[in-house]
């Protein structure tokens, strides 16, 4: 077909699902905008959770309200639109905390705009539902890194974007992003050589790195 | 493998790990493939609630019907005049309207006329959250196809949009929302010269020849106007206008109803200034 040669072999070999899921939920395709949502939800949660603990289904779920409003509006491939989402859903999550921190609270100190990861409940049910035991290990241990570290690892890691994407989500420069998710493997590096081994099995996993590594 | 993970973690090892290499200290790259790891399909805690939010408003083609007539003129008179690329068309029109009638198209931010201002996706929490957010990674427009990866253009809308998640290993519909994108894009100079080139070949064809049937073509694929009955429009007509302005109201309240006043936007005359 003429339109296959007029395309580099890297589109055809790696298509955008995401991408044309998208584009067909902007045409008013429902069974397109639920693949997209199952496929970015649940990276969503992973990095909402770190952001607002065991509230992220709540902020995931006001980030979804927006993007349904005004996926009309989007331009871009399915990176950017993982990347506009994230946007989305950090600013609903910012948000959050700042409301969170007028409320009365037992300790306030805890809701400094950043990695709560340790607020969250161990029986999280959505983490339950949604990632395997080993995901969460890993995401534990990344937010119990410095926020700014941690908030950039998963930016790249969890949300796939690039440093360049991440680095607009945080309203930074790309030096700074990829200066921040280096510092940040380090860290993780230096934490798994301290446990001589992979990540390990204990449960406590996390605890133990927020006491080594706090901010 | 690094044991000293202060000193060994040096830029090219990070981005490796980063792009998910197995390579570095024992242990870190799995710990990033643990956290990064695929998803389960299936149905989502929210789903059916996102999904209702979006067949009440967001992208419903049937809640544009005005802008899709606007956007047919101002298209059928860039062929006429052949004179503007799409972009300054945008301008010209109204801007801001068709902007965001077009709001799924890469405009480009270098030309004159250009309507996507402001920062993009800043990190602002109360500042705009332009939706596309990505302008700058689709630096290489659809028109030159060559650059696969993180940057490929879009690969969006279908030709075919029956919705089956299944299809989307086709190459082919993704690949006309590319040509077309890159088509009204307004990167390489005007359309109808454009539309001259070997490699928009195919959306003449699927425009019946004629340069005005490929844009019209385009503007359809793209959802600037609704497709052609694939969709029975979703019972919700004019509930809420797709915010036109590219710069979509602070849309910072964390409850996103959907505002009736939304439709007082700039769409009031700009077809005026088309006639």
């Amino acid at each position: 077909m003429t339109i296959s040669a007029a395309l580099p072999d890297g589109a055809l070999a790696d298509p955008d699902p995401l991408g044309v899921a998208v584009g067909r939920a902007q045409l008013g395709d429902s069974a397109a905008f639920t693949v997209v949502y199952r496929t970015v939800h649940p990276l969503l949660m992973r990095y909402l959770r770190s952001m607002v603990g065991q509230d992220a289904e709540d902020v995931a779920s006001e980030t979804w309200l927006q993007i349904s409003r005004d996926l009309a509006t989007f331009a871009g491939d399915g990176d950017a639109f993982r990347g506009w989402a994230t946007t989305l859903a950090r600013h609903r999550a910012l948000d959050h905390l700042r409301a969170a921190k007028r409320r009365p609270r037992a300790a306030p100190g805890e809701l400094d705009p950043g990695m709560l990861a340790g607020m969250r409940a161990p029986g999280d049910v959505e983490s339950a539902l949604l990632d395997s035991e080993a995901t969460r290990r890993a995401l534990d241990l990344i937010g119990s890194l410095p926020k700014e570290q941690a908030e950039a690892l998963l930016l790249r890691v969890v949300m796939d974007l690039d440093t360049e994407a991440a680095a607009r989500v945080l309203g930074k420069r790309a030096g700074a992003v990829r200066t921040a998710t280096h510092r940040g493997l380090r860290r993780l590096a230096a934490e798994l050589d301290a446990r001589a081994g992979p990540v390990p099995e204990r449960p406590t996993f996390a605890r133990t790195g927020e006491s080594v590594y706090e901010t | 493998m690094s044991h000293d993970p202060n000193g060994r973690i040096d830029r090219d090892l990070a981005e490796r790990l980063l792009r998910g290499d197995p390579v570095g200290p024992d242990g870190l790259a799995d710990l990033l493939a643990a956290a990064g790891a695929p998803v389960s399909t299936g149905p989502l805690p929210g789903e059916e609630q996102a999904l209702a939010a979006f067949q009440r408003g967001g992208a419903t083609p049937a809640s544009r019907p005005r802008r899709r007539i606007m956007i047919k003129l101002a298209l059928a008179q860039l062929i006429a005049t052949k004179a503007f690329a799409a972009t300054a068309a945008a301008a010209a029109v109204g801007g801001v309207a068709v902007a965001a009638a077009t709001g799924t198209l890469p405009l480009p931010g270098h030309d004159d006329g250009t309507v996507q201002s402001g920062p993009v996706a800043g990190g602002e929490p109360s500042h705009s959250e332009q939706p596309s957010g990505d302008g700058h990674e689709s630096e290489s427009p659809s028109d030159q196809p060559s650059e696969p990866g993180r940057t490929t253009p879009t690969t969006n809308p279908s030709e075919h949009p029956s919705s089956t998640p299944s299809e989307t290993h086709a190459p082919a519909p993704a690949s006309y929302g590319d040509l077309c994108r890159g088509l009204l894009s307004g990167r390489g100079g005007e359309i109808s010269v454009k539309l001259t080139w070997p490699q928009y070949a195919p959306l003449l064809a699927k425009g019946g020849g004629t340069k005005s049937g490929a844009v019209e073509y385009c503007v359809k694929l793209l959802g600037l106007s609704p497709a052609p009955s694939e969709h029975p429009s979703p019972t919700s007509s004019e509930t809420h206008s797709p915010s036109p302005t590219p710069n979509p109201s602070e849309t910072h309240s964390p409850t996103p109803t959907p505002s009736p006043s939304e439709t007082h936007s700039p769409t009031a005359s700009p077809t005026s200034s088309l006639l």
